[in-house]
């Protein structure tokens, strides 16, 4: 379903009504202010601030913060120099004198109208907190060396010289796929390759950040998948729940033991096999849990 | 799937851990006994809401002088427990951190989850030296033959020791994992599109479209009335010279 449908039949009305009262003026206010609020969408969407509702802001200005901002950021522009020069042309001649608006450049200000909105810029917000989005592209390979899994174990731990490594050839590709979309963009801007830009830029700065950042996530916990494959971390924790205990009862028989002369050497044997039992248990998380993964 | 069974495995154990960590509170904590020529002079079981009780019949010296000493401490830290393994069960079912769409509304349970498991190592930690070892009581079992009097001491802690030891087994790896995940994961306070849209319409201006079409309209139509009028009046006129 087109959302404009309500709004492009009264437009037709406006347009039609204009033309048969010869009169421009109110097609030339309503078209005005449909182009400000398009670039308004645009730039929002973008993360801009918004276009202030007032003369002082004008749109071809907004166009031109935009374009430079995307061009250091992205090394594109997202407005072509002759739409914007088209903007500011009758933006400038219609403030100049709103209430006698040429009929043929009513015409100039409909085209450019839906020139702008044909344009959809992707919004950087979703781009960049979506998970969905992560979690069909690439970006979940990325995520997948962070949170491994091997034969149904997983973990969060491994080699810092093996994750460098991986962040290396990460970032290298990464770079080059940017490059590419980079490319592409300048010669013809595209809703999609834009984002898949914004989720490169997103994945490099995660992976740089390592794993410090959290990993979002939309509805329920349970239905994402790096969850899941986190819960089979769950045996490895009761073998550090039972050392744990063993290491407390320990600790509490060997200060009984200090404490009280008259007992001394009755429990060191059962506290030291204690002791050692949470050593195993320990050295048994560590090579089933922690060090598999580390070594994947 | 088999990711899934692990958890909701953990989580029924958690529940379990917890029932255990509840039932523990009304079981005995401690048996101490003597015995002298072979028959039992005293006889005393400690309880955390009852304190020390004893088989025998009130007013026996031997049993009344060997009685231990009193403590409040197990009875504070009992109540403290049983409000939380409540509070931690709630959680558990209605509040799982795999059941939410918002981690900020699980994590409350989840700090008072650590806080429970903490109570639960203070009951196996530090209980011994604060309450046994104080009380010249001794941990976990031992018999000890007093020469002088020719009588046989005998120590032994109680289920509930061994029942708190239970439930800490079995609350530790769920809460463990739950601290994890609220440490890994985050959900999303507001969607993009929410966010889009409030900050789109606080800068929205207004546009008179459908105030325009209308006035358009009728000026359109009192034009068409001017036009009728006037044909009628120059064909009128036109009748009127013929």
């Amino acid at each position: 379903m087109n959302p404009y449908e309500d709004l492009d039949v009264k437009l037709r009305t406006l347009i039609h009504l204009s033309k048969k009262n010869e009169d421009s003026r109110r097609a030339a206010v309503v078209f005005y202010l449909l182009i400000r609020r398009v670039l308004n969408e645009s730039g929002v969407k973008l993360g801009f601030a918004p276009l202030i509702s007032n003369k002082e802001h004008k749109a071809f200005e907004y166009m031109n913060i935009i374009n430079s901002v995307m061009q250091n950021t992205f090394n594109f522009k997202i407005f072509h120099k002759e739409i914007i020069d088209k903007v500011q042309k009758y933006e400038l001649l219609y403030l100049r004198n709103p209430m006698s608006f040429p009929f043929d450049s009513l015409k100039e200000l409909v085209n450019i109208y839906y020139d702008l909105r044909k344009m959809d810029v992707p919004n950087v917000y979703q781009s960049i907190h979506d998970t969905d989005y992560l979690e069909s592209s690439y970006t979940t390979q990325a995520n997948n060396f962070f949170i491994r899994s091997n034969n149904g174990r997983s973990g969060i731990f491994f080699k810092k010289k093996d994750s460098n490594h991986v962040k290396q050839y990460l970032s290298h590709e990464l770079s080059h796929k940017e490059a590419m979309i980079r490319k592409k963009l300048k010669n013809k801007y595209d809703k999609e390759s834009f984002e898949q830009l914004l989720q490169y830029k997103k994945l490099k700065r995660e992976i740089a950040m390592g794993n410090s950042k959290k990993i979002s996530f939309k509805g329920q916990l349970k239905n994402n998948h790096l969850y899941q494959e986190s819960l089979n971390e769950i045996p490895g924790f009761f073998l550090i729940g039972l050392a744990v205990v063993f290491i407390m009862l320990s600790i509490v028989i060997l200060i009984q033991e200090l404490f009280r002369p008259e007992i001394s050497g009755a429990f060191t044997l059962i506290a030291f096999a204690l002791f050692g039992i949470a050593i195993i248990l320990g050295f048994l998380y560590w090579k089933l849990y922690y060090q598999e993964v580390r070594n994947q | 799937m088999a990711g899934t069974i692990k958890g909701k495995f953990a989580r029924i154990l958690f529940l379990f851990g917890l029932a255990l960590a509840f039932i523990s509170m009304f079981m005995d904590w401690y048996y101490y006994s003597a015995c002298s020529s072979g028959s039992v002079i005293a006889e005393w079981s400690f309880n955390a809401f009852l304190s020390w009780q004893t088989s025998f019949i009130e007013g026996i010296s031997s049993n009344e002088a060997l009685r231990p000493k009193d403590s409040t401490e197990l009875l504070i830290m009992g109540v403290i427990l049983i409000g939380l393994v409540f509070i931690c069960a709630f959680g558990a079912i209605l509040k799982s951190v795999e059941m939410t769409n918002s981690m900020e509304e699980t994590k409350p349970y989840i700090y008072l989850n650590t806080f429970l498991l903490m109570i639960n190592g203070y009951f196996i930690l530090v209980m011994p030296f604060t309450f046994l070892i104080t009380n010249e009581l001794y941990f976990p079992f031992i018999s000890i033959e007093d020469l002088s009097t020719n009588t046989i001491h005998s120590y032994c802690i109680g289920p509930a020791y061994v029942m708190q030891v239970a439930s800490f087994l079995l609350i530790f790896p769920h809460i463990l994992f739950s601290v994890l995940t609220i440490n890994r994961f985050e959900s999303k306070k507001r969607s993009p599109e929410t966010l889009i849209a409030k900050i789109l319409e606080s800068s929205k201006e207004e546009i008179p479209l459908e105030k325009f079409i209308a006035e358009l309209n009728s000026e359109s139509r009192s034009k068409e009335d001017v036009s009728i009028i006037y044909e009628k009046f120059q064909r009128q006129r036109w009748r009127r010279t013929r």
